[in-house]
């Protein structure tokens, strides 16, 4: 079954929501903004809220998503996004709200409240139909020694109306004695995952803040992700990043991404042990880093300044070299 | 949504190897946990992936019904039934979050109530109830009566408060989605951290422990004579057991995890503090965790002691902490020596250690566990416990040992 239908594009640049001047995290909330940039630019970020329909597990996570600073900063870079400090907009939006306005979001809000209640009136009964139907189908097929299979089908379908819908309503209506209700259901409250259908769209800043990266993580991600790699925090696996050639729910990973100084030395221990844990997990142990000038001036100047390696990666991404480490085993 | 039980937990498959959250999950399979009508939800186990990209329409349809599955599962609205529905207020002058009619399981194990019946919440405990879908929170304030906060405008307004950084609410989070009870632990601020929440050691405490090392040392003391300084260790003369000679080889000096800490002899005099000023930013245990099968009988104001202590380290920008770090980490928890009847299963007593916490190393969002225990390598002798083996084939050698050994089972 194939989606058929894409996902609209959001409005450039998009807002991505630093928390607040304390806590330079970069979140996302609209659904629309993630799927699009999961699909059209390789980024991924990380899940970290709860699924609301399933909160008890780990596996499934849901809104909002954690962005990496990295991925902040190729967006803002690109100027595709800008920071939006979260707080201090609510803040100023909120004061600034004429009683007008806030009478028109309440009527919008119970709009939607009483349109979620009606969906779930008509899936109810649907629901009901179905079982309905399926355990009339069984009943009339069954012979008597059938009967007990059909019986259990039944309890099936009203078991299944539970789980759908104790999430809901708990006395939610046995399908033989449903009957359809034409009175406007009561109109349910609505957390929206987004403030700004709410409120307007956040100002963009005249001159955009860049988020704070590790100039030399920062170029190897970079380089990366211009290649078309997607990539996910490496913490699983003890590096810095997982490196996927595909979004990760299709593709496993190919390598382990560490970066590097270009002159930076590390033990041969180290080596060995990323080789051994890469292959361990049929993965790649990578290491990469900006290529500093074979001349003695070009070393130099990579310690004079911190930031020559990420604004230097801007003009020549070719200078980013990456080497792959795999345990030979011979 | 409020109606499902905290307790009920989706159990992961049994694979002994594989954590399903390690690799990201294919939302296809979301549909069919949530659709199981079985009690006992098990999660899917991994799916089939891909090595590459082989240019398939096959390959790109499924990536696509991927994606969609994700994008359906993301967008399900937070919603709250009118009947049942638990409102929060949130007070953005004071930051405070409180419900006025609380009910449902999760009062049994967050916030705080007060006189008046209410139940005030802590910023993690009200933001991980609105993400949920438990809570639906509104502004307190007069102008913006009846309008719910956001997802976003809770996170805006709840991330940063009370000392709660991204980091705590993310291993908060991640603990209570699995089940466990998790409340703040009493150095959650680092103005508290010096001070000291361990109730005082009793160090006669462990009847069949103590037994032990007092009648190791009256064997012990009793024969013990210091070598001449020029040597040889072993003077020549009658012994009666492999164990003495060992013991007289025994010079290099060991951490003994059973002696009371800096911090526990500090504890007599007025000034308390740690002895000498940190050279590391300290780190203290920011969240207490229950586990979730005896929370039945779990009563929040008098909880009993946790089954983990667990301090959040960021894995960007912090280093794993250096030995003054943990040392000082490991005194600021409860004295906790391996379990009575371990004796002689020497691994299992040094996992568990003779203080033990879980650090929470979190990087961006994905959390990783470790535990670290104060393992008292040198309390297990090696040699003893090979000998009380060879005491029981051999007689009468080993008999003082056998005896020892006797009580500490039964008891």
């Amino acid at each position: 079954m194939p989606a058929s239908h894409s996902n609209p594009a959001p409005d450039l640049p998009i807002p991505i929501f630093q928390v607040s001047s304390k806590v330079e995290r970069y979140l996302l909330y609209d659904i629309n903004t993630v799927t699009w940039l999961r699909q059209k630019h390789n980024i991924l970020g990380v899940l970290i809220g709860t699924l609301p329909q399933i909160p008890q597990q780990n596996v499934f996570l849901g809104l909002p998503l954690e962005l990496q600073p990295e991925e902040a900063r190729i967006l803002v870079e690109n100027g595709l996004g800008y920071i939006v400090n979260d707080l201090d907009w609510h803040t100023k939006e909120l004061r600034s709200k004429s009683t007008a306005q806030i009478e028109a979001i309440k009527a919008d809000l119970h709009k939607d409240g009483v349109e979620v209640a009606r969906q779930l009136e008509k899936s109810r009964q649907n629901q009901a139909r179905l079982a309905r139907r399926k355990f009339r189908s069984n009943s009339s097929s069954s012979s008597s020694s059938d009967s007990a299979i059909g019986h259990n089908i039944k309890t099936r379908a009203d078991e299944s109306e539970e789980t759908l819908f104790d999430n809901s309503s708990p006395q939610a209506s046995t399908p033989t004695t449903f009957a359809p209700s034409n009175s406007d259901p009561k109109a349910w409250t609505i957390t929206p995952a987004t403030s700004y259908p709410l409120l307007s769209n956040p100002p963009r800043p005249k001159s955009p803040s860049l988020p704070e990266v590790n100039p030399c993580s920062y170029a190897l991600f970079k380089h990366l992700h211009s290649q078309g790699y997607f990539i996910t925090p490496g913490i699983r696996f003890g590096c810095q990043f997982s490196v996927y050639p595909g979004d990760p729910l299709r593709f496993h990973s190919h390598f382990l991404a560490m970066s590097a100084d270009w002159d930076e030395e590390f033990g041969l221990l180290d080596l060995v042990g990323g080789g051994r844990l890469g292959t361990g997990v049929k993965k790649g142990w990578l290491i990469g880093g900006v290529e500093g000038k074979n001349t003695e001036q070009g070393a130099l100047e990579e310690i004079e300044s911190t930031g020559a390696a990420a604004t230097r990666s801007n003009n020549h991404e070719a200078r980013v070299r990456t080497f792959c480490i795999e345990w030979g085993g011979m | 949504m409020a109606d499902i039980d905290e307790d009920s937990v989706i159990c992961a498959p049994d694979t002994a190897d594989a954590d399903p959250s390690d690799e990201p999950q294919d939302f296809r399979f979301l549909s069919t946990l949530s659709q199981s009508t079985n009690s006992q939800v098990s999660l899917p186990r991994r799916g089939e992936k891909d090595f590459e990209h082989h240019g398939t329409l096959s390959q790109i349809s499924t990536l696509a019904a991927s994606q969609q599955a994700m994008h359906n599962a993301l967008s399900v609205p937070r919603t709250h039934n009118p009947k049942s529905n638990i409102i929060g207020l949130y007070d953005c002058t004071d930051g405070s979050t409180v419900i006025e009619h609380p009910r449902g399981p999760m009062t049994k194990t967050i916030g705080k109530g007060d006189t008046q019946g209410r139940l005030n919440l802590l910023p993690e405990e009200a933001l991980y109830s609105i993400e949920r879908g438990t809570m639906d929170l509104r502004w307190r304030n007069e102008e913006l009566e009846g309008i719910p906060l956001s997802l976003q405008a809770a996170y805006a307004h709840l991330m940063g408060c009370q000392g709660l950084t991204l980091e705590r609410y993310t291993v908060y989070t991640s603990l209570k989605r699995i089940g466990y009870v998790v409340q703040r632990a009493p150095a959650w601020y680092e103005e508290d951290y010096d001070q000291d929440f361990v109730k005082p050691r009793q160090r006669e405490q462990d009847p069949p422990l103590g037994l032990f090392s007092r009648f190791y040392k009256s064997l012990f003391d009793g024969q013990r004579r210091d070598p001449p300084p020029q040597g040889p260790l072993v003077t020549p003369g009658l012994y009666r057991s492999y164990n003495d000679i060992y013991r007289f080889l025994n010079i290099i000096p060991s951490h003994d995890p059973t002696q009371p800490t800096d911090r526990e002899s500090l504890r007599s005099s007025a000034s308390m503090g740690h002895p000498t000023a940190p050279t590391h930013p300290r780190i203290r245990p920011a969240f207490y965790a229950w586990k979730p099968t005896n929370t039945s009988d779990f009563r929040k104001s008098a909880p009993p002691p946790p089954d983990f202590r667990i301090a959040v380290v960021n894995a960007r920008e912090e280093n794993f902490p250096v030995l003054e770090q943990l040392d000082d980490l490991l005194q600021s928890v409860p004295y906790n020596p391996p379990p009575t009847g371990s004796e002689g299963q020497t691994y299992r007593r040094l996992k568990h250690g003779w203080r033990n916490v879980i650090l929470g190393v979190v990087d961006q969002g994905v959390v990783s566990y470790m535990k670290i225990s104060d393992a008292g390598f040198g309390k297990e002798k090696v040699y003893e416990s090979r000998a009380s083996r060879g005491g029981k084939r051999g007689g009468g050698r080993g008999r003082g040992r056998g005896r020892g050994r006797g009580r500490g089972r039964g008891g």
